[in-house]
Order: structure tokens, then sequence, then C-alpha cells
């Protein structure tokens, strides 16, 4: 019982401190096994023993050889021989000086030594503090997003016109600060590309919200107003604003035109004209603006008794359903911003129709008329303003499908889209490495970038450039002078897919190669050129060149870049030059850029180019995007 | 004799047992528990069988024994080509003196009081045959007629573990007819020097008749008077259960090294020799020590080792042992 009880209090011990018992539970088979050894106690003393038993343990002790039991059971016996009876004398004479004690000693228990251990086990375990095991769920190494610090860079640039706008759309901004807050998590490392890709959607998803309603009733609305505004030569520069559907600046014509009527005297013709003008351009086409909203009315009845009708049984059903009710919601916050926007339409319609009262009564009123032209300036203005809302969150659209976009290629990448990539193992590095130089090319003199944990490598393959030129103002710095040259960049591309891009090969060693991430190697360096144009200096690449030396054994091709002397400053090509030699800063090119910008958006959006391709077209005036020099200054370490 | 208290017969039987002692103490030096196994026998009415090596004082002690019980001894040496009627006795025509012929029967070396079959395992089965059933039955049957065997009639048969070549080891059934297996261990230094003594000198001791056959078979009545209790027999019947390998109580050593347990002769015998001991030691009834101390003696030639403890060479008196130390008191 005494082991049994020592062995119960072990189990139920071990089990409390691995915590697969809890001491409530615990408490019954606590008791059990104190009791144990009580219950062990009072069956062995409530046990009837027999007479014999007794009397064996004084045989036994007092060496009488079973005299004392013989006579126990002779005693007992109903005719005793006399041999018995003999023999219960004898043992009657032999238990005078006996002694039950010598008998009944106290011995330790057989099974002393087990318990002895279990009590030691006990009292060792007791000491032990097991600890108590969890539930630890289970974790996995995070394996950041490795975006380079240029892209993240240029993605929040693109943000700051937002952030930095008071003016700005509120939902605008939220979405624009959680973008930020996303590139702020890319450059910490804190991001893994599963968890970006979630937090883009859901941006997406708040700016497709958030989107406006499509204003093309609008657009159209203000430009024929801008064609009926075309023949009044005082309202030209309104009008033409209002063809171009650029809000701001009809509002701004609106004003000068304003100031014209008040300050100046127009002849009574082109008051007449301007009347006439403005009385055509309010009219208002109400049948077609009935029929629109009652188009989007019955659009938004029908989705609303689909939703009615529908009777989900399945999940994805139900999922259709609250996409249709994301619908509808969005149709009706988009029915009232259409009516909101055709209100404004209606005011400056009335503004512009008032005025025109104003100019038909008499020359008198031309103050009158020219303060309804500000009205209607206040009106373009809003109308701008919500104008510049839409672009900004275009813009950011195009921002968030671009970084999308470069994360999921670069996953290709690293799935094993290596192919092509003349440095397999290096290829990252080697990516990196070249981001590195053109990065610190890009911003110009001074400039350095910290380029976070790519290590160092090398990109295979080794272009070779050779080149004679003639001229002036090779050097450091910017030199003046005149020349001309011919360089041969030679260049050679390894691997599938290279992606050369070239930046005009010009300059003394300018290496004006740009390489698109996940499309493979390409090496290939610009050799030294001539020098064009007045004013238009070098820089010398030497530290490139040492780190890219040039090769004789490659594919050729020649570049002839003449120079022309306009005398009105730099030209285009001059510009991209410069900046091509001394990094992508400067006011000129930046805009040269936004025009070349503005350009390939259009022509993109007209899907003119394939949409494979966008992403490289996109990227690319991303990296040769204009840099602020204390933008670039900032990586420094 | 039957007005005597049993205290006053155990006395008697105590001093008549002392006696003989004595005088076989004459001529045997030591032996003392072969000479007490040997007057157990005697006073049980059964057999004994003496193991030991030539020169150990087999022979003397029958011969003194028989001496001093004043017994009629005859000594039998078993060779292989001894015949059941030379040990029986024959049938021969004999001629009367009126030269008349008739067929006379005349005994053999078995009708005596006190056989020593000398060596008994070198005559042949038959042989052996014929002297296990005198031995057991205390007749002899020749010719279609029965001669009953005087008693007290006691047989002390010898074998030599020695010289083993040639011998016809006796069966498990004639072995059980013993009561006894005594092993006659070599003398100690001392008594090798009194042997010396004795047998060397110029004086021969002689042995005096201390008892006569009505005494011998009076005390065999006296050992069959004594008290035995159920709690002592349960133990010489635990310990002759515990001899079996297929018993659960049975030890290790029994399980694995024993092919047969002793017989039901092994718990008689047993208890027979316990009340003889009893008696030796002045009392009226058998004891579990007494059981205890007759058990080898009794047990030793009934249990039959197997193959792995004859291989291993368990001697039975170990495995006896181990029995003796596992099975409790009481039950």
């Amino acid at each position: 019982m005494l082991v049994a009880a020592l062995g119960l209090a072990a189990v139920v011990l071990a089990a409390l401190k691995a915590g697969e018992m809890s001491p409530a539970d615990a408490a019954p088979w606590w008791i059990t096994a104190a009791a144990l050894p009580i219950l062990g106690a009072l069956l062995g003393a409530l046990r009837p023993v027999g007479e014999l038993l007794p009397a064996q343990l004084l045989d036994r002790a007092s060496g009488l050889r079973s005299r004392l039991a013989n006579a126990v059971e002779f005693a007992a016996e109903g005719a005793p021989t006399p041999f018995m009876r003999a023999a219960i004398e004898d043992a009657a004479a032999h238990a005078q000086d006996l002694d039950p004690r010598r008998a009944l000693r106290l011995r330790p228990p057989p099974e002393l030594a087990i318990a002895a251990a279990l009590a030691v086990g006990l009292a060792v375990l007791a000491q032990f503090e097991v600890p108590v095991r969890s539930a630890v769920p289970l974790t996995r190494e995070l394996e950041p997003l490795l975006l380079d610090e240029d892209s993240i860079e240029a993605f929040e640039t693109s943000l700051q016109p937002v952030l930095q706008d008071p003016e700005a759309d509120e939902e605008l901004q939220e979405v624009a600060r959680a973008f930020n807050q996303v590139l702020e998590d890319l450059a910490d490392r804190r991001l893994e590309r599963t968890e970006a890709l979630r937090r883009i959607q859901q941006l997406e998803r708040g700016l497709a919200e958030g989107r406006r309603a499509d204003s093309e009733s609008i657009r159209e609305a203000l430009e024929r107003m801008g064609r009926e505004l075309e023949r009044a030569t005082l309202a030209e520069a309104a009008s033409e604003a209002l063809r171009d559907n650029d809000a701001g600046r009809a509002a701004q014509a609106m004003r000068q035109l304003a100031n014209r009527l008040q300050n100046e005297a127009p002849s009574r013709a082109e008051l007449d004209r301007l009347r006439q003008a403005l009385q055509r351009a309010s009219r208002d086409d109400e049948e077609r603006r009935q029929r629109q909203l009652q188009q989007e009315r019955e659009r938004l009845e029908r989705l609303l008794q689909r939703q009615r009708d529908a009777q989900p049984q399945t999940e994805a059903e139900r999922r259709l359903l609250r996409r249709r009710r994301r619908e509808l919601e969005r149709l009706r916050r988009e029915e009232q911003e259409l009516a909101e926007r055709r209100r404004q339409l209606e005011r400056l319609r009335r503004e512009m129709e008032r005025a025109a009262e104003d100019l038909n009564r008499r020359s008198g009123d031309r103050n009158q008329a020219a303060e309804r032209m500000r009205q209607a300036a206040e009106e373009l203005n809003r109308m701008a303003r919500q104008q510049m809302n839409e672009e900004q969150r275009r813009q950011m659209e195009r921002q968030l499908r671009q970084l999308r976009e470069m994360i999921r290629r670069m996953q290709q990448q690293a799935n094993g889209g290596q192919g092509g990539q003349g440095g397999q193992g290096g290829q990252g590095q080697g990516t990196a490495s070249r981001l590195r130089r053109f990065v610190l090319r890009a911003g110009g003199q001074g400039a350095r970038l910290r380029m976070p944990g790519q290590g160092q490598g090398q990109g295979q393959g080794q272009g070779q450039g050779q080149g004679q030129g003639q001229g002036q103002g090779q050097g450091q710095g910017q030199g003046q002078g005149q020349g001309q040259g011919q360089g041969q960049g030679q260049g050679q591309g390894q691997g599938q897919g290279p992606q050369v891009l070239e930046l005009n090969p010009q300059g003394q060693g300018g290496d004006a190669i740009l390489e698109i991430p996940g499309m493979g190697a390409r090496q290939g360096q610009a050799g030294p050129g001539g020098q064009i144009g007045p004013g238009a200096g070098t820089e010398s690449g030497g530290e490139m060149l040492a780190e890219d030396p040039t090769h004789l054994n490659t594919a050729q091709r020649n570049t002839r870049v003449e120079g022309e002397h306009s005398g009105e400053g730099p030209s285009r090509s001059e510009v991209i030059l410069g900046a091509a030699n001394r990094g992508f800063v400067g006011e000129g090119y930046r805009d040269v850029y936004a025009d070349y910008e503005d350009h390939a958006e259009e022509v993109l959006e007209r899907d003119e180019v394939p949409p494979g391709y966008r992403f490289y077209v996109r990227r690319y005036f991303q990296l040769i995007r204009p840099r602020e020099g204390t933008a670039a200054q900032r990586g420094e370490e | 004799m039957s007005d005597s208290t049993p205290t006053e017969v155990v006395e008697r039987f105590g001093e008549d047992i002392a006696r003989v002692r004595a005088e076989i103490g004459k001529m045997i030096v030591g032996q003392e528990e072969i000479v007490d196994g040997v007057l157990t026998c005697l006073l049980a009415g059964g057999q004994a069988l003496l193991e030991g090596v030539p020169g150990l004082g087999k022979t003397m002690l029958v011969r003194t024994l028989a001496d001093a019980l004043q017994l009629e001894f005859a000594r039998i040496q078993f060779t292989p080509d001894l015949m059941p009627a030379d040990i029986l006795g024959t049938t021969v025509l004999t001629e009367g003196p009126d030269g008349s012929t008739r067929l006379e029967f005349r005994k053999g070396p078995v009708f005596a009081n006190i056989v020593l079959a000398d060596e008994i395992n070198r005559a042949t089965p038959k042989t052996q045959s014929a002297m296990l059933e005198v031995m057991q039955e205390h007749t002899v049957t020749v010719s279609n007629r029965t001669y009953v065997l005087d008693e007290p009639y006691f047989v002390l048969a010898t074998q030599n573990p020695l010289e083993m070549e040639g011998t016809y080891p006796l069966p498990e059934a004639q072995l059980d007819r013993f009561l006894f297996k005594l092993q006659v261990g070599f003398p100690s230094r001392e008594e090798l020097h009194d042997i010396l003594d004795r047998t060397t000198g110029a004086e021969a001791p002689e042995v005096a008749p201390v008892l006569d056959r009505a005494r011998i078979l009076q005390m065999r009545k006296v050992v069959r008077d004594v008290a035995v209790s159920r709690h002592v027999k349960d133990y010489a019947i635990r310990v002759l259960e515990a001899t079996h390998p297929d018993r659960s109580t049975s030890p290790e050593k029994v399980r694995r090294f024993v092919r047969f347990g002793a017989s039901p002769r092994g718990a008689q015998a047993m208890l027979l020799a316990a009340k003889i001991h009893a008696l030796f030691d002045g009392r009226f009834a058998a004891a579990v020590d007494d059981i205890r101390a007759m058990a080898k003696p009794a047990l030793r030639h009934r249990v039959i080792l197997n193959f792995e403890g004859e291989a291993e060479g368990v001697a039975t008196d170990a495995v006896l042992d181990e029995i003796l130390a596992t099975v409790p008191e009481t039950a």
C-alpha cells in the first residue's frame, strides 16, 4: 500500500508539473494517495489472525521446533493420542519462558527499499519545475521582400504631391499614407511578399471604392462649352482650356476675361460674340442628361432586384452577393457624385448665362458680367480640384500596379527566372551592384546611395567600348567647347532576353546602360564619345571603367551623334545628354522628363504597347525620373 | 510397555538409540549423519541406498549395525553375472536318508535381517528387479511358493559413483523403493586419525549387541505413534510439490533443471523420517524442522534432473536446498 501510495503520488506530481493535470483534478488523487497507507494499516490491523500463526512465529523465534504449533493443533483435536497430549504438555513446559515480543518484532517491510526510492524520487520531483508547455504558434523565419532603395524612393516621391497637398482629398491622402507606410515597411524589411501584395490589394480596393464617378459626360459638356466659346475672340483662351478639359487653366482664363471686361473696353461686336457664345455654352442638353440618369437608375434597380432575389446557398453565391452589394454601394456613391458634378456644371452654366444676360442689357453691366465670370471661374476651380484629385488617384493606382508588378517579377526571378542572366548565383548581387552604380550616376555629382543588404557581386559578361573623339572639354567637371566625336560602344548580352536600354552612350566612359530586373544579363559599355554642344561638359567615368574593363571581342554597334547649335540654350537632346552625364537632376531635365512621361503614359493608355512591356516602360521611366540632389544624398551612410 | 507413558517411551527410545550409536561408534569414526540415516531407515522399515567411493566404511557400518542389533546379516556382492536365484535361493533336488528324493528350496542370501547389497548397480536389471521385489514386499516367491522374510528386514544397498563403466544404473522406479539415499562423505583429518588408530592398533574393538529383534520392532511401533500435526504434513506436501517443475510454486532452479519431481513416496519418507528424527530429539511430535532435516536424503534420489541439469552439473542437493529455502513454513 505504501509503495502504491508513493507511486500514485509520484504520478500525480509529475502530471501536475507537466501541466497535464490541474490542481483541482489532482486533489482526489492526492487524497487517495494519502489514504492508501492508512487503509493498508487498517486492513492489517483488522485482518483475522488464527492461533496457529502466532504459535509458528513463537516456535521459530524461540527455536521450539514446532512444539507450540503442534500443541495448538493437537489441542484442537477431538481425541488426542497420548503422544499428542504429551506434545501439548511438552509445549506447555517450553512455553513458560517465551517472550512474544521476540516473535513479533517489527521488521522493515520487504518493499521498504522500493518505497524509499519512490519517496526520494518524489522529493526530487517536487524540487523540479517543469516548464509549462504552451501551444507556441509555429513561426517561420521572415523572408522580407528586398526592394531596392531607389525603387522605394521613386514610389515615395510619387506620393509626395498627394501627401503635401493640403487641398487633396482626405480619403486619397489616407490611402497615400497607407501606401507610404507600405513603402517604409519595405525599406525596413519588415514586409514579406505575401503581406506586401495583400496590402497593395487593400490599397487598390480602397482607391477603387473611392473612385469618382465617370465624368465622361461632364468632360463632354466642358468640351462643348469650349467649342461654343471658340467663336468669341475674348474667350479664346478659356475656350482652348475647356476643349483641353483643363478646368484649372479655364478658370484662370475666365478670371483674365473678367479682368479684361472690367478694366478694358472691348468693342460691342466682341461683347456680342461673347454674349452669344456664353448663351450657347449655357444651353443644356436636358434630354440627354435625363436619359443618362434614367439608365443609371434602372441599372441600380436591376442590381437591387437581383440582390433581393438572390438566395445564396453556397459560399460562392454568398461571395457574389457581397460583391454585388459593394457594387451597389459604389453605384449609389457614384450617382451622388455624378449629381454633384452636374450641379457644379449647372452652376457654371447658370453663371455663364447670367453673364450673357448682363452683357445683353447694357454695356454698363460689364462689371456685373465680370463678377459672373469670376463666379464661373470659381466653379471651374472646384472642378479643376476634382480633376486633380482624380489624376492623383489614377497616378497612385498606376504606382500600386507598378509596385505589384515589380514584386511579382521579383518572385518570378527568385523562382528560377535566372535563365538569361549570365551571372548565375550572383545575379541578385550583380543587379544590386549595377543598380547602385546607376543610381549613383543618376543622382549626379557626389551622390551616394546605400543599397541595403545586397552584398557585392558581379554580373558576368563584360562590355567593351572603344572610341575616338576630338574636342575640348574633356576632363573633370564641366567643360566648354565644341567638338565632335565618334564613339563606339560594344556590348554583348548573355542569356535569354537581355534587355538593354542605353541612355545615349555619350561622354567619356559614361556607362549609360540600364538593366531591367529580371530580364537577364546585359553588358555593354559605351566607349568614349565626343562632346556636343556648348556648355555641355563631361565627367570622368574612370571608376566605372576600372570596374568594368573594356573587352574587344564583343559585337559592336556604332552610334553617331551630331550636335546642333541653335543658340537658344540647350536642346532637348543636350538636356538628356547632360542628365546622362551629371545625373537626373536639374530643372531642364525635369521638364523633358515630364513631357516624355506624359507621352509614354498616353501611348500606354492607348494600348499601343503590348501589356507585357508596359512594366518595362514604366520601370524605365521610374529609373530615369528626375531626382533631387538631396534625395540622392539621403542614401549617404 | 503398554503402560508406559509417552515420555517414558520416548526416553527409552532415545536411550536405545544412544546405545546403538555408541556401539557403532566403536567401529565407525564420524559419519554420524550416515549412522542416523541408516538407523532411521531401519526404524522406518525402509531401505537405504548408500553412495560413496570404496573404503569409506559402508560395509563396516552395516556389519557393525547387524552386530549391535543382534540381527542376521548377509552381504551380497553384486556382479554382472549374478543371477536372481543367486540372491533369492533355488530349488534343488535332494535325497533323503531313506533314499527318496525331493525338491528342496535353498534360501538365498536375502533371507537375513540385514542385507548388504554391495554395488547393486553392477548387477543386471533382472537381478536388480528380483532384489527390489524383496525390498518392497519383504517376500520371496519361488516356484509358486512365497516365503515371507523375517522382520525386521532391512536392505542396505551401496553403489559406487565412480567406475560407472559396465554398470546398470538403477531405474527411477527402483530408486523410489529406497527410503533414503545417503551420501557417504570422506572423513575429516581427525576422523582419519581415529580410523588409523583403531584399525592399525593391536586392539580390535568389539561390538556388543544392544538391541534385539523384538525391541527393534517395538521401536518401529513407537515411531508410528509419533504425532504429526497438519501444518507439518502440509509443509511436507508443499516441499514435495515444489520438486515438480510444472508447479507454479516451484523455484526457478526446479523449473529449469528438473525433469520429474518426487513421488508421494517421497512425502511418506519425509514424514516417517521426521517422526524418527523427533524421537531422536526426544520430542513427541514431528516438526517442520524435522521435515527440513529429512528432506534431502528422502528426496535426492527421487528428483530426476533433465538433460540441462545433467549437462550443467547441477547437484540434486542444490535443487533441494533452493526448495527448502523458498517454501514457506506457513501456507
